[in-house]
């Protein structure tokens, strides 16, 4: 049987309960938007297929519990993630600090390569603004990952995070292959990529 | 109706035929032209009523043909409970027969029987939710109970007035372990019932209250994201805010699966439901044991378990649930019979199409809200009477049956116990190495040696 897609991508949402994970991910993988969202319970993931550089590739996307307290249910989440979407809410000051937290949760529970990314959800709701942009790019320089602000109510930004994501997972597994074929090893696309895209298309 | 099949007579899938089959094997054929076809493939994909079979020798991108098959979910009267049909819903007559002139519960066990079969009447849940969750005692009297009322609401003034004194320090620590996780929940639970729909509902600001509150009464727990779901359907019942309050701390005290979120209960609740499916659906327990440990986690229920099915049925079925879960009637672990039974109407296709983990996550999740929750329902009890008559149990599941008394028998429930030798490290059994004889004395220490499970633990069909 035909394979519908080249690739395939786990990826996960974690952040503080209520910075809008569900939401993004509804709003990535359905285009949708409800106002009256429940809290996530459990583990759940959605499915969507995007073109990035002519190949299919096949993104599932984890939600879980900003407030998740089983272990079995973390590493479960965390086990085979090849991309993680670090999410805060930014008319909430105190998530943005966790981000730290969930940075450190990162380290202790994901494999080494992982590809991040960082989110600053609610940009439609500038007037209740309490993180500044300035201070979440610094952040994301430290921690030498991307950073977006988005709205998953006004869909503002939610693609081209997805894709940025998949896009630089896809360039460090063809980086790794190149790299098998006797490539110089400092031919690093990540970097190149990185000046000259924050959009990518979408099939 | 038996299946519904399309035939597409065109590349792009949108023209051809749509064939009704009956179950007699008489067929209704439509015809579709111009593209009439298009949108009749998503729903019937989508139609909770069937389920699309996948023909084996199709390519997936030369489609031809798509066929569904009628999901019908029923129960053969064989697999049912014998006293099934035996009990009615709980109405206000009944109720009241229930009670004597003082306003006692004459029989407490059959009062749970009857809700355990029958379910409550939506109006009198106010009123009899309070017994089930323990706030009201069996043998108050009215009077007893209206005297206990107002004891109980000064208790929690006096609860919430240590929650509004709290020095600055403490309020930052409370605001940062609970109250910024219970201002986000209340004001995203149930709000489309009724009861908390509109802005600045005041029953939301009651539902916030009493969490709060509960965080204070019992700090070990605190608040754990879930307790809004499981609290805001008793405040939407009982009414009383403080009366919502005790009966929820009878709730967090009696059901063991939400009482104490820590891992080692969720685990145990996961061994029991492990051990459960091995003795009553050995093909499903299969299927988990070939995707290794990633299947045995069975992450598909943990939501299940943590909810209590909240999410899974709609409202008034979930409530069923709760109340025959709550009835505790022959066991305390009734939640984990629905487990099976859903695993066991809902599963086949988990164990045909050998779904991986992820993909039994998603099957699993796309039947919430879309499952028969009466069906559910009796699904588990006949499998509670089922294990109930088997004349020995493994070691792994004794507890299972332990604490729920003997009810209005002189005699308890007493199968044999054996060791299935599975114990971490070195832990000893009690029941290692023995095949204890049915009988109403506490096990006795047997003698210790290795030996082999016995195979068969075999449950009626």
């Amino acid at each position: 049987m035909a394979k519908a897609y080249d690739h395939l991508f786990k990826l996960l949402l974690i952040g503080d309960s209520g910075v809008g994970k569900t939401c993004l991910i509804i709003r990535f993988a359905e285009d949708n938007f409800n106002n009256t969202y429940i809290s996530t319970i459990g583990i759940d993931f959605k499915i969507r297929t995007v073109d990035i550089e002519g190949k299919k590739i096949k993104l599932q996307v984890w939600d879980t519990a900003g407030q998740e307290r089983f272990k079995t249910i973390t590493t479960a989440y965390y086990r085979g993630a090849m991309g993680i979407i670090l999410v805060y809410d930014i008319t909430d000051e105190k998530s943005f600090e966790n981000i730290q937290n969930w940075m450190k949760s990162i380290k202790e529970n994901a494999s080494a390569g992982v590809e991040r990314l960082l989110l600053g959800n609610k940009c439609d709701m500038e007037a209740k603004r309490k993180v500044q942009k300035e201070q979440a790019d610094k952040l994301a320089r430290e921690h030498g990952i991307r950073f977006f602000e988005t709205s998953a109510k006004s869909s503002m930004n939610v693609d081209e995070a997805f894709c940025s994501l998949a896009r630089d997972i896809l360039l460090k597994s063809g980086g790794r292959r190149l790299k098998n074929n006797n490539k110089p090893p400092s031919t690093d696309l990540k970097t190149c990529d990185k000046k000259n895209t924050n959009k990518c298309s979408l099939g | 109706m038996r299946s519904l099949r399309l035939f597409f007579s065109d590349e792009a899938c949108t023209s051809g035929q749509l064939v009704v089959a009956s179950r007699e094997s008489q067929y209704k054929v439509f015809h579709f032209h111009h593209g009439g076809l298009d949108k009749l493939p998503d729903v019937l994909q989508q139609w909770k009523y069937c389920a699309e079979t996948h023909l084996k020798d199709q390519v997936a991108d030369e489609k031809t043909c798509m066929q569904f098959s009628i999901r019908r979910p029923k129960l053969p009267s064989s697999e049912t409970h014998p006293e099934e049909s035996m009990y009615r819903r709980l109405d206000v007559a009944a109720w009241l027969r229930h009670l004597n002139a003082l306003g006692q519960v004459e029989e407490e066990y059959k009062l749970r029987k009857a809700i355990f079969f029958g379910g409550i009447d939506v109006s009198i849940r106010g009123e009899v939710w309070p017994f089930l969750l323990r706030y009201y005692s069996h043998e108050s009297t009215s009077e007893e109970r209206e005297a206990l009322r107002v004891q109980k609401r000064k208790e929690y003034a006096e609860i919430q007035q240590k929650r509004l004194s709290m020095t600055p320090e403490e309020h930052t620590a409370f605001w940062r372990n609970v109250q910024f996780t219970v201002d986000k929940d209340v004001v995203r639970t149930d709000r489309s019932n009724q009861f908390f729909r509109g802005e600045g509902n005041p029953n939301v600001e009651s539902m916030r209250r009493i969490l709060l509150n509960y965080a204070v009464y019992n700090p070990a727990i605190g608040y754990s994201q879930g307790m809004s779901d499981l609290v805001a359907p008793i405040l939407a019942e009982v009414l009383d805010e403080s009366d919502t309050f005790w009966c929820f701390v009878g709730l967090m005290q009696n059901t063991i699966f939400v009482s104490s979120p820590r891992d080692e209960d969720m685990e145990k609740q996961l061994l029991y439901l492990r051990e459960l499916l091995r003795l009553t659906h050995a093909r499903f327990y299969q299927h988990l044991v070939s995707l290794g440990e990633d299947g045995l986690q069975m992450l598909f229920c943990h939501r299940w378990l943590l909810l209590c099915f909240k999410r899974e049925f709609p409202e008034a079925e979930a409530l069923r649930i709760w109340e025959a879960c709550w009835a505790h009637y022959q066991t305390d672990y009734f939640h984990l019979f629905i487990c099976v039974a859903i695993v066991a109407i809902y599963g086949d296709d988990v164990i045909e199409q050998q779904l991986a983990t992820d993909q039994m996550l998603l099957h699993f999740g796309n039947l919430a809200m879309h499952m028969n929750g009466e069906l559910v329902l009796r699904k588990a009890r006949s499998l509670l009477y089922q294990f109930r008559l088997l004349p020995r149990i493994p070691c792994s599941l004794h507890d299972l049956c332990k604490l729920c008394g003997t009810g209005m028998w002189d005699s308890g429930y007493m199968p044999a116990v054996e060791c299935t030798g599975q114990h971490p490290g070195s832990e000893s059994c009690p029941y290692g190495g023995t095949v204890e004889t049915p009988s109403p004395k506490p096990p006795r220490e047997g003698r210790k040696g290795p030996k082999t499970p016995r195979e068969g633990f075999s449950f009626r069909r």
